[in-house]
């Protein structure tokens, strides 16, 4: 049994090179920069994904009551003698505030990306993008809709969490 | 935003727009390499004839993705009734001109020096050659010019 899945798993990791090695030899230039920017960006983007999921999780157990500080200290590499006494409202607020340094990173080089791509055809009077680098700009927006997205809805909860809180 | 349908909303529609915009640009770029494979065929937008000058003026239009070169021009006139002028044939005048894709250009083509002036009913046949970068061939295209047809 272990030997069969193995085998089958074998196959489909040399079915799905093959596909991609098709893939990537019919390309056009422009698509292989938006593989780039998007494998870039969603690298890059990768603690804010996990961080804003991880703080929607926590803040879901915060509603049923279940939350717990150790889940924030691992999250954080904080030693939980440091947030054991903390209330779970607290630990939410602190590891959004966690979180806005590498946002503001992220959407720092994605201003850059952006800036790069769209100055020559500001400059050259052409607004259509094309070529090379807006190929690259289209894929980076991709993980930046969706860091924006689970930013939107954690700092949502987080919000509605405090008004419930202020009102009772 | 004081409501979870609110940053839904939003949410949603920043990603349709993302997901639109990303793939209507990898559809064009498909395109667009699609289109510059296929080597384009000017068209004559226009034709008139100036006296002073004694030509006949063409304008080409290239409606492709591709350059064309154009590499010369012949002229095969051909009297009318009214006519004194015997007909002619001026043959591969060097053009060397280089017309840019989406674009047009005006190409002048002179009368044989010193004949007549054109009396309705005669017929100037135009031919401008041309190659593309595909091919070392040539090709031509031929617009045949009849004074007093109705032409503006």
């Amino acid at each position: 049994m272990r030997k069969v899945l193995a085998w089958l798993w074998f196959l489909l990791f040399a079915f799905a090179l093959v596909l991609g090695a098709v893939a990537f030899a019919q390309a056009t230039p422009e698509e292989l920069a938006f593989a780039l920017g998007l494998f870039g960006f969603l690298m890059l983007a990768n603690p804010l994904l996990f961080g804003y999921a991880g703080l929607l999780g926590f803040l879901a157990e915060l509603r049923q009551g279940s939350a717990r500080a150790e889940t924030v200290a691992a999250a954080l590499h904080y030693p939980i003698e440091l947030l054991r006494e903390l209330a779970a409202l607290p630990l939410a607020a602190l590891w959004l505030k966690e979180l806005a340094p590498y946002r503001y990173a992220y959407y720092g080089l994605f201003l850059l990306l952006l800036m790069v791509a769209v100055a020559p055809q500001l400059s050259g009077g052409v607004l259509g993008l094309s070529g090379v680098l807006a190929g690259a700009l289209w894929g980076a927006a991709l993980p930046t809709a969706m860091v924006f997205g689970l930013e939107l809805a954690a700092s949502w909860q987080l919000a509605a969490l405090l008004r419930e809180g202020s009102t009772t | 935003m004081r409501n979870i349908a609110g940053s839904l909303v939003v949410s949603l529609v920043v990603a349709l727009l993302v997901g639109l915009g990303a793939g209507a640009f990898l559809q064009a770029s498909r395109t667009r390499g699609a289109l510059t494979a296929v080597p384009p065929s000017p068209v004559v937008v226009g034709a008139q004839y100036e006296k002073k000058k004694q030509a006949v003026v063409l304008e080409l239009y290239n409606p492709g993705f591709v350059p064309l070169h154009l590499v010369d021009q012949t002229v095969v006139f051909t009297p009318g009734p009214k006519s004194k002028e015997k007909g002619y044939a001026l043959a591969a005048v060097p053009l060397n001109l280089t017309l840019p894709p989406r674009s047009s250009v005006r190409v002048t083509l002179s009368l044989k020096p010193g004949s007549q002036e054109l009396q309705p009913g005669d017929v100037v046949a135009g031919t401008v050659s041309y190659s593309h970068p595909f091919s070392p061939d040539l090709y031509a295209v031929t617009h045949p010019f009849k004074l007093g047809e109705g032409k503006p």
